[in-house]
């Protein structure tokens, strides 16, 4: 059943065994596996069935570190939260980023990728993915039309290259919306407000652990109600799941499972830098179709398959740097080459040292065909040239994005703020921070690159970004709106707010679900792990309610 | 009898009749790695502006033909295409060994800096 909020008195209590707010891809997810095991559950969304601009004024929050996103732009508060802008880009987590590093002492999930694996494949069909296979490029070949999906030769101690798959359901609410509402044991509240996690009245400040005892609510008008189950869910994203954690007191002073500082710090995303390098091809028209089909590639046996050249698995552990991926953009425009090559033989000419002569000297390298094309037509009086020319359709070169993991810091975190939402409830605020280690991931990670497409054959590379000696991020960085680790998962209470079963340490019935837990991200899109981590999150809470 | 070996049997003729001195190797070596630029005027361009350290003439050829492990003698009767071949490994192997150059953010192998530098002193 899926009803309004309104429908439900004010003032009321609701129960069921187990409570989710939040209605994105692990709240949907989960609602949905547990029900499907036969356990009634409430799935409470503060938005309603479609967009809504007094909804989604509730993510306004305050950035106060690195530039981002705005906190109500990178997210969206309705059903289906935010798959429905999601881009549907999916890739498992490599094996190596579950493991801890000995240079990173904040890094080391409690759990393997082999405890992930059979969930990873739930997941793929959740999110209907087509074969399972993100790291054989052969097995895309064998299909039909796979046929020109050739690899590049890079060194396997230095790069890979990385199969991503694009979602077909790649929007949650509109995909799942039908089974959650024949359901019989499934209610979904619309325009239900998860104010604050409440105390079970049995809890005592000197119990081992904590009991949640319910969820206050807020409807649109301003009315509330409460909700209790045996088990609490909370999945509202990397942002507002800490926040909705620091802002329920009444569960500890400090926020719910924040007994040890944890909560909202380490926030991470997948720093963006777009166009960080520029790729000449060794000839007009080079041709890749497995890298360079973006942002719609060819569907092979049904499913969109793209590469990415990433990191090689031990590559950033020997480097000390985060794992990484480029993304190629082939572009077909370039014509800087031959105004610069006149300025410059202009420039000799007068017998004056030019300008920008590394600029100039860029450009020319860039476009040696176009300039040999062009000394052809002056040389000859020809209008035709044997050599073929920028902008006649075929790609001269290709712009490339690279995003990368950043390492976490427990200084990058999600706060409250003192300004208020409409609702009376402190708004966040976001202190991302970057570090040392990322200005190095990022500038190894572009001289690996330039280094081996150019011994790779795929031409010559101009990096475009500089960070190194102490300088600063250029504008243009951005973040992917990938927010995780602000309750993350570890062994360990002072090490992370969730257990490896995603329970908050200090309740027993307390779970997080989605990227939050994540206490590293290596440099692969969350959602896929996200659902894997759901489906995984609602098996246990299977076996623990039964 | 064609039109292209009526001028080659000419060109030849011309030679036979005026003769010509023979080219010292060193130079002979130089036209023939010159010759598998496939753009020297650029290549030239390229040199000229980037000031890469050169110390006269014979300094980058003399690298090149170490690097391409080549006397003058064997460079200078070689085919283009070997050259080219010998060339392209050798630039590969610069960009796996790391010996490159970086240039207002472009990265080059050494050995193309050296063709360039070459270019730029022959032009």
């Amino acid at each position: 059943m899926i009803a309004s909020s309104t429908k439900v008195e004010a003032n009321s209590h609701l129960s069921a065994d187990v409570i989710i707010a939040g209605a994105g891809a692990a709240g949907i997810v989960l609602a949905k596996r547990l029900a499907e095991s036969g356990r009634s559950v409430i799935l409470l969304e503060g938005g309603g069935l479609e967009a809504d601009e007094s909804s989604q004024s509730l993510y306004q929050g305050v950035i106060v570190g690195q530039p981002t996103d705005p906190t109500d732009a990178s997210r969206l508060r309705f059903f289906g939260g935010t798959t429905n802008h999601w881009g549907g880009w999916c890739r498992p987590l490599e094996a190596h980023d579950f493991q801890k590093r000995a240079d990173w002492p904040e890094s080391g999930w409690p759990i393997a990728r082999a405890d992930l694996d059979p969930y990873y494949k739930d997941a793929a069909k959740l999110c209907g993915l087509g074969p399972t296979s993100f790291d054989d490029v052969s097995f895309w070949q064998r299909q039909k039309s796979g046929g020109d999906y050739t690899e590049f030769p890079f060194d396997p101690d230095l790069l890979k290259t990385a199969l991503f798959q694009i979602s077909q359901f790649y929007n949650f609410g509109q995909t799942h919306k039908p089974a959650l509402a024949a359901a019989p044991n499934l209610k979904v509240l619309l325009n239900a407000n998860a104010l604050e996690l409440l105390p079970a009245h049995a809890s005592r400040k000197d119990q081992a652990r904590k009991s949640i005892g319910a969820i206050r609510v807020r409807r649109n008008d301003k009315q509330t109600f409460t909700v209790s189950g045996r088990a609490y869910v909370v999945a509202l994203g990397g942002l507002e799941t800490a926040r909705m954690l620091l802002l329920s007191d009444k569960v500890h002073p400090a926020g719910a499972g924040n007994e040890n500082d944890l909560v909202g710090r380490y926030f991470m995303d997948h720093p963006w830098l777009t166009e960080a390098c520029y790729l000449r091809f060794p000839h007009r028209g080079f041709s890749a179709p497995l890298y360079f089909g973006l942002p719609y590639p060819q569907k092979i046996d049904g499913a969109m398959v793209f590469g990415a050249a990433a990191s090689a698995p031990g590559l950033p552990q020997r480097e000390k740097t985060g794992g990484f991926r480029f993304l190629f953009y082939p572009s077909n425009v370039s014509t800087d080459g031959t105004s610069s090559a006149r300025t410059l033989l202009d420039d000799f000419k007068h017998g004056k040292w030019p300008d920008h002569l590394g600029q100039h000297l860029g450009n020319i390298f860039a476009d040696m065909d176009v300039l040999a094309s062009a000394t052809y037509k002056s040389v000859t009086g020809s209008r035709q040239s044997p050599f073929q020319e920028s902008g006649s359709g075929a790609a001269v070169g290709a712009f490339v994005d690279l995003t990368f993991e950043q390492r976490p810091n427990r200084d990058s975190r999600v706060m409250l703020d003192r300004s208020l939402d409409v609702f009376g409830q402190r708004r966040l605020k976001l202190d991302w921070r970057l570090g040392e280690t990322d200005k190095r991931t990022a500038m190894r990670a572009l001289d690996i690159a330039a280094h081996e497409f150019s011994r790779a054959g795929l031409g010559r590379s101009r990096i475009r970004i500089d960070v190194g000696n102490g300088k600063p991020w250029p504008p243009e960085l951005r973040g992917s709106c990938h927010h995780s680790g602000t309750a993350r998962m570890a062994d360990d209470p002072k090490m992370g707010v969730v257990n490896a079963d995603c329970r908050v340490h200090s309740t027993d019935n307390l779970y997080i679900a989605g990227s939050a837990v994540f206490p590293t991200q290596g440099y692969v899109n969350p959602t896929l792990t996200i659902v894997a981590l759901a489906c995984r999150l609602a098996d246990h809470l299977t076996r623990v309610l039964a | 009898m064609s039109s292209v070996f009526n001028r080659r049997t000419l060109i030849a003729g011309i030679v036979a009749a005026f003769g010509t001195p023979p080219l010292p190797s060193r130079r002979s070596a130089e036209a023939a790695i010159l010759a598998a630029l496939s753009d020297r005027r650029s290549a030239a361009l390229i040199g000229r502006s980037a000031s890469w350290p050169t110390q006269g003439r014979d300094r980058p050829l003399d690298q090149i033909l170490a690097d391409l492990r080549l006397e003058p003698e064997d460079a200078a009767h070689m085919q283009t295409s070997e050259i080219r071949r010998r060339l392209a490994a050798r630039i590969r192997a610069d960009f796996a060994e790391g010996r490159t150059i970086r240039r207002d953010g472009w990265l080059i192998a050494v050995t193309e800096a050296r063709l360039c530098a070459l270019a730029a002193l022959c032009a």
